[in-house]
């Protein structure tokens, strides 16, 4: 399946299917070296914060965690991705719901069941709570509750790459 | 008595989520013409009418908006308890549901909810047009087979689909009633027997619905139930959000300009209830001064004539004079919950906050509360978690409001010399980050222990529904604010009152009469000495002499403490009552301060030759009312507000003792650092 490379797991191979970034991010990546089509191996990721590393062409390289997420790779292991770690603009659909107690029954309450589709509307000035739209209306959550919300991506949100291509920067 | 009871019309409640068309139904059915309600939860008052449905005579009833059975603030617990048992009207006979044909996934599973618990219901799906304009319609057929109850459209606006409404009201009451063998009083005399079987049956009924458990169990089991049904039958994900909420987010819920929003508005709303205020509030405290210089002059200086212009007049005065700012602060509070900002908003603070266990909705409570704790507190209301709502008041009271002002001013004023006005500028400025720092950590630490201080168990979420912006109802924002002050003044006014008569009891009895040389004395002298020799031989001064051993530690005498029991009715009462017990005398504020000040630095602890008021003790003072709850009106509030006496006994306890501790830590240390 198609994913960030931030939501792999430690030392699986993956292959590189896109480069969802803009042309500074695009000009980073290629001075690494890294092209579609590339396999790497993923040596550390800690889901969290900090930079990922991985092997390349028998070399380490660190790669910030902003940067690591406009890599799309494609994966066979499972990839578990929980709705605090998304990113503005990604389409998501709720997998499964972890939370308990009141805050699950509030949660559902809200429309936040399995299958419902989610869109990542913006996170807020200070980085939390996460806004989203939810069926008809906007939902905003703390990124704790968020986190307990296992979602599927099913499109990625364009982060910049396109978006921000202005008339004069052609192609 | 009794055949009321079965004579009574059915009664038909109207039950729906916010903005759900509930508010516009219910006009149209009684033919009222009230506004239809913009932001989630601001019908908070019932309204209630009898109609005429097809001959037959109901009584309709509107309530808060609910999402759930499984209450999240105030509103819905008083929504949800009155839909089990109204406290006027008992149980509804027939609810009406109104769904939004636009959010039907979350708004059925109200009803889901509804049925799964037992009740009779009928859903109202409203707001079709806009559905229809969509490109989408809903199956009415399919929809009552799916939920098992009656299913029409209405539409809100323009009436159309209530005669349909009310032919199905009529049916179902009809086969209701003929379900539970309901007779109507035909005035036989085995009625009697038939009304107290109804009435057990009914108490029990009542009983076991009424019992939380088995209420959360039912909608646990519909919860359940949906989780794995998820009702997205309608399908309609890919339809768009207002277009102009979407455009304006960007700007209001911008990084930088945001936050530069927010800061302005808050801004705004600050020096509101604190500067707009402030001529009304004089302009109240002048008239009841008035009006107890007319009493005096009725009733001369007697203790009856002291007992209504200083205790009831003065009393009645206190309830009133906190009614600006509440006016105030409500105004522009539903005014921002009502254009939509009030959500924004605490989703922009609300990072902050959590980590000290508050909501963002918590931002502008605490705001106000630098101005006055009263207001702040009933500005709680807008926090929907309990949790979080329960320990925003807790804290309300360590935000150093603006009636601390006149007391650290003299304080201050005390501690340095006259002139050095920036200094206590800074000095000022410090008290009030240091009132700000801890604060934020008893929020903290309490938030750890929330369980055993404010007894609540619910989880600290943020879980919000932001609206789309639209233009406000004033009729409707006004109406709540004058629901909110009078519920000020009809609960926490009694228990001001009392407060203040009692606390005007203990410092003029049982010397009513002083005897004192009157001898070339003015009239007015005369009442001054007397009043000073009043106090000093009153019920509050014997027990600030009780309290003398209290007060020593932390370098003071009963005399202050006398003045620490009188500043219960109002923090700054605390200067013009040590005025009092060290009989100055003097004409306007200025020089009564001063010749305070210089009565201050003799004041000698009774046979001793040490300073009442030296340098660490004044400090510590000020420490002492940095945490004192030293505030009547605040412990009546906080019980309105909370519902029991539970959380005003554990804040008057719990600041009282942590005010005193810190002031004696602080006392203390300065004198083994060499500061007297």
């Amino acid at each position: 399946m198609i994913s960030r490379l931030t939501y792999c797991e430690e030392g699986f191979s993956v292959v590189i299917k896109d480069l969802n970034a803009g042309i500074g991010a695009l000009q980073n990546l290629n001075n690494l070296g890294l092209n579609i089509g590339d396999t790497i191996k993923l040596l550390e990721n800690s889901r969290q914060e900090g930079p990922l590393s991985v092997e390349f062409n028998s070399r380490e390289i660190r790669i910030g965690r902003e940067l690591a997420g406009k890599i799309l790779i494609e994966t066979e292991s499972p990839v578990i991705v929980t709705l605090d770690q998304v990113k503005v603009g990604d389409i998501v659909e709720v997998t499964k719901m972890n939370s308990a107690g009141d805050i699950r029954y509030r949660l559902l309450d809200m429309g936040l069941v399995r299958g419902v589709k989610l869109k990542v509307i913006r996170f807020a000035p200070l980085g939390d709570p996460i806004e989203v739209k939810i069926n008809e209306f906007m939902l905003s959550l703390r990124l704790e509750e968020a986190r307990s919300i296992e979602v599927k991506i099913l499109e990625f949100g364009l982060n910049g790459y396109r978006s921000k291509k202005r008339w004069w920067t052609k192609g | 008595m009794n055949k009321n009871i079965i004579e009574k019309a059915p009664l038909i409640s109207l039950v729906g989520p916010p903005n759900s068309g509930k508010t516009s139904l219910f006009n149209h059915l009684s033919g009222k013409n009230l506004k239809t309600v913009n932001y989630p939860g601001s019908t908070v008052f019932f309204s209630s009418s009898e109609v005429n449905v097809h001959g037959e005579l109901i009584n309709l009833l509107d309530s808060p908006g609910i999402i759930s059975l499984i209450p999240d603030s105030p509103d819905e617990q008083v929504a949800i308890d009155a839909l089990y048992a109204h406290p006027m009207f008992g149980k509804p006979d027939l609810l009406v549901v109104t769904i939004d044909a636009n959010q039907l996934s979350r708004h059925l599973f109200l009803v889901r909810q509804l049925t799964i618990a037992g009740f009779d219901v009928i859903a109202a799906i409203t707001m079709n047009d806009i559905l229809e304009r969509n490109g989408y319609t809903i199956d009415t057929h399919s929809l009552e087979l799916e939920l098992g109850c009656t299913v029409c459209k209405i539409d809100g606006r323009t009436g159309k689909g209530l005669d349909i409404l009310r032919n199905k009201l009529k049916d179902k009451l009809d086969t209701a009633s003929a379900n539970n063998d309901y007779k109507r009083n035909n005035g036989s005399g085995d009625t009697d027997e038939l009304i107290s079987i109804y009435r057990e049956i009914g108490n029990i009924e009542e009983r076991v619905l009424l019992k939380l458990s088995e209420v959360n169990r039912n909608v646990r089991t519909a919860n359940e139930a949906l989780n794995i049904l998820n009702i997205g039958s309608s399908g309609s994900e890919t339809r768009t959000i207002d277009k102009l909420t979407l455009r304006i987010d960007r700007i209001i819920l911008h990084p930088q300009w945001g936050l530069l929003i927010f800061f302005i508005t808050m801004a705004v709303l600050f020096t509101s209830i604190f500067w707009l205020a402030l001529p009304l509030m004089d302009l109240i405290d002048e008239i009841f001064s008035e009006l107890a210089i007319i009493s005096t002059g009725i009733f001369q200086h007697s203790w009856l004539g002291d007992l209504i212009s200083d205790g009831i007049i003065n009393g009645v005065g206190s309830v009133l004079v906190f009614l600006p700012q509440i006016i105030i602060l409500f105004l522009l509070l539903g005014f921002l919950e009502d254009v939509g900002y009030l959500a924004r908003g605490a989703m922009l603070v609300d990072k902050p906050l959590s980590k000290i266990g508050l909501n963002g909705k918590s931002f502008v409570p605490m705001l106000s509360g630098f101005a006055c704790a009263i207001p702040a507190i009933m500005a709680a209301r807008t926090i929907p978690n309990r949790r979080e709502r329960l320990l925003t008041i807790f804290i309300l009271p360590l935000m150093s409001c603006s009636a601390r002002l006149p007391v650290f001013a003299l304080l201050i004023a005390f501690l340095i010399p006259a002139g050095n006005a920036w200094i206590g500028g800074l000095i000022l400025a410090s008290i009030y980050m240091f009132s700000i720092l801890s604060s934020s950590a008893v929020a903290g630490i309490i938030s750890k222990f929330s369980n055993q201080f404010v007894g609540v168990m619910d989880s600290s979420s943020f879980i919000l529904e932001l609206p789309t912006y639209k233009v406000p109802k004033i009729k409707i924002i006004i109406k709540s604010t004058l629901q909110s002050s009078y519920s000020y003044i009809s609960k926490a006014g009694p228990v001001i009152l009392t407060f203040s008569v009692v606390l005007w009891f203990l410092t003029y009895f049982p010397n009513t009469d002083p005897r004192i040389d009157e001898d070339g004395l003015t009239v007015q002298q005369i009442q001054e000495i007397k009043s000073a020799e009043r106090v000093a031989t009153s019920y509050a001064s014997e027990l600030g002499k009780i309290l003398q051993p209290v007060m020593e530690p932390i370098g003071l005498d009963w005399r202050v403490g006398v003045s620490l029991i009188s500043a219960f009715a109002a923090r700054e009462v605390f200067v013009s009552s040590l005025a009092l017990i060290f009989k100055v005398t003097a004409g306007d504020d200025d020089a009564m301060q001063e010749s305070l000040i210089s009565a201050m630095r003799n004041a000698k602890i009774e046979n001793t030759d040490r300073n009442v008021f030296t340098t660490s003790s004044v400090i510590g003072l000020i420490i002492f009312f940095v945490f004192a709850l030293q505030c009547l009106s605040t412990v009546a509030v906080s019980k309105q507000e909370t519902g029991s006496w539970r959380i005003p006994a554990v804040q008057l306890i719990l600041f009282s003792i942590l005010a005193y501790s810190l002031s004696f830590v602080t006392v203390n240390l300065l004198r083994v650092i060499g500061i007297a």
